[in-house]
């Protein structure tokens, strides 16, 4: 569904991803670890459109994306909820989510809508309230309800866990095992390496730019190198 | 104090207030979506005005149709200078100072254009609806006047209804509410700041057409005009697009009232003490959101 094939991209004139190969196939949920300034968010700011791809390239159900600007790659179907949740603060909640569907603006919205409410309760009651004064748990809760309102065939879920106290955590993870059992295709970056491959089927960890080490999460669980992940993050 | 010379006070005032109005709300859009104080806004207006001066007044045109015509190159010439000019000024990383500093040259330059091809003598700008004054008990309002308002009321209302209800109109409050998360849901960034400073434009040409019978026509004429859209803008908030509104009437009928009760000096200079005024005490203005940069 998803493939990454050599990347490099970067800021400035400096390539911070120096050929990065990753794949997520339909319905999976793959795990994207590693230490912070590891390339994580740099990966997914590639893949959305973000940042320019400098060389390699992304595939999307087989077709090129990396030439694309983000609009049109959301339009293709690949949802990106960003680091630090990035909610419209001055927009309610509502808003925020109709523009989650910007991209599909014009077609019903509905179903879309029943079912994102009935993920995360807590926005029901919020739904008038303006994005801003809601709290870190809830912001993440419509931030990640937000990418799901494009109907994506891909998600990407940067740090949903940082900064949110552990009963939020909790939440969190709960939502995304959710997902996970409706089929969704999710690509998650997280520092809480144990908890992700929880949820994850596969993981990569990335190191200085490249994929250092990658495989399934039972096997990466009980591996020496994502505990030393895990102790020193 | 006689109650009829008070109400039209408060009437020339609030018709008055309402161009202020229209020219503030364009600074503040543009303001509000590309974070750039346009200070050629004044001088976009002044050539959109003299737009609808060639077509109506040298080629005979209806003015309505002149006006409506002068709308549209107002927009095409906002469009113009935030794609041809300060998009590939923010690609090489310029300033918010930088671009400001591009709106200013624009301003000139246009400044410069006008004068070359219209002249510096002053020129009489027509109506755009002539009739009766409306009578209202011990009140007469002007027709000129009854327009301004009622332009005023409903571009107010109707940008209302934009920015609350429609798909774009959110889409722009989301782009100035988060860039980064609005490129993510897939809302055209630049597509949404060619068509803030489009409308930007077009609400300052409307403001440039209304005010022209009154002030006449001459290639510095609007900097007063300009002025006091700043001085309500800036007395809205200058990020409030209702601030805006309630920045121009205000004005507006501060004014009158300095130039009946006090002196036409008082009134004239009205303008600079309000902007210097909000600035040292209240630099959110009166809805701004307080979210006040400092340099
Ligand atoms: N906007 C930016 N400009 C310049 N360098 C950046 C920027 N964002 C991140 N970097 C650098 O890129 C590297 C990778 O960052 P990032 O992808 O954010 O790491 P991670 O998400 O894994 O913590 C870091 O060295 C960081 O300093
Ligand atoms: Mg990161």
């Amino acid at each position: 569904m998803l493939e990454l094939e050599g990347v490099r991209a970067g800021y400035g004139g400096v390539d911070v991803l120096e050929g990065v190969h990753l794949r997520v196939s339909e319905g999976e949920v793959v795990a994207l670890l590693g230490r912070n300034g590891a390339g994580k968010t740099t990966t997914l700011r590639a893949i959305s459109g973000l940042i320019r791809v400098r060389a390699g390239a992304v595939r999307l159900g087989g077709e090129r994306i990396d030439r694309l600007p983000p609009e049109a790659i959301v339009r293709r179907g690949l949802s990106h909820v960003p680091e630090g949740r990035q909610v419209f603060g001055d927009l309610t909640v509502a808003e925020n989510l109709r523009m989650g569907a910007y991209a599909r603006r014009g077609r019903s919205l509905r179903d879309q809508l029943d079912w994102v409410l009935e993920l995360f309760p807590v926005l029901r009651q919020r739904y008038g309230q303006l994005a801003g004064t809601l709290s870190g748990g809830e912001q993440q809760m419509l931030a990640i309800a937000r990418g799901l309102m494009a109907r994506p065939r891909v998600l990407l879920v940067d740090e949903p866990s940082l900064g949110l106290s552990p009963r939020m955590v909790h939440t969190v993870f709960t939502v995304l095992a959710r997902l996970r059992e409706a089929g969704t295709t999710l690509l998650l970056v997280e520092q809480n390496a144990f908890r992700a491959l929880g949820v994850a089927d596969r993981a990569y960890v990335l190191k200085g730019g490249r994929v250092e080490l990658e495989g399934s999460s039972e096997v990466l669980k009980t591996s020496p190198e994502v505990e030393r992940l895990y102790l020193g993050a | 104090m006689d109650l009829r010379v008070l109400s039209d006070v408060l009437v020339g005032g609030l018709a008055a207030g309402a161009v202020y109005a229209l020219m503030a709300l364009g600074l503040v859009l543009i303001y509000k979506t590309t974070d750039v104080v346009n200070f050629g806004h004044g001088d976009i207006a002044t050539v959109s005005t003299f737009v609808a001066y060639a077509l109506a007044v040298q080629a005979g045109w209806p003015v309505l149709a002149a006006a409506v015509a002068a709308l549209g190159f107002a927009a095409l010439l906002g469009a113009v200078v935030e794609l041809g000019l300060l998009q590939p000024a923010r690609f090489r990383q310029a300033s918010v100072l930088g671009l400001v500093v591009v709106t200013l040259g624009v301003g000139l330059t246009l400044n410069g254009l006008a004068g070359i091809v219209w002249g510096h003598d002053v020129k009489s700008f027509p109506f755009l609806l002539t009739g009766p004054p409306l009578r209202a008990g011990e009140l007469t309002i002007p027709v000129d006047q009854i327009l301004n308002l009622a332009a005023g009321v409903a571009i107010a209302a109707v940008l209302y209804a934009f920015f609350r209800f429609s798909d774009l109109g959110v889409a722009m409050r989301a782009v100035l509410s988060n860039r980064t998360a609005a490129e993510l849901v897939g809302i055209p960034v630049r597509r949404v700041f060619a068509l803030s400073w489009a409308l930007g434009s077009v609400l300052g040409a409307v403001a440039g057409i209304l005010a022209a019978p009154i002030l006449y026509l001459e290639p510095n004429r609007m900097v007063d005009l300009l002025l006091r859209g700043f001085a309500a803008a800036v007395l809205g908030g200058m990020d409030s697009l209702p601030g805006a509104v309630a920045g121009g009437a205000l004005l507006g009928v501060l004014e009158n009232l300095a130039g009946t009760y006090g002196s036409i000096d008082l009134k004239a200079s009205l303008a600079f003490v309000v902007i210097v005024l909000v600035l040292v005490v209240r630099p959110h203005g009166l809805l701004g959101a307080g979210r006040v940069r400092r340099a």
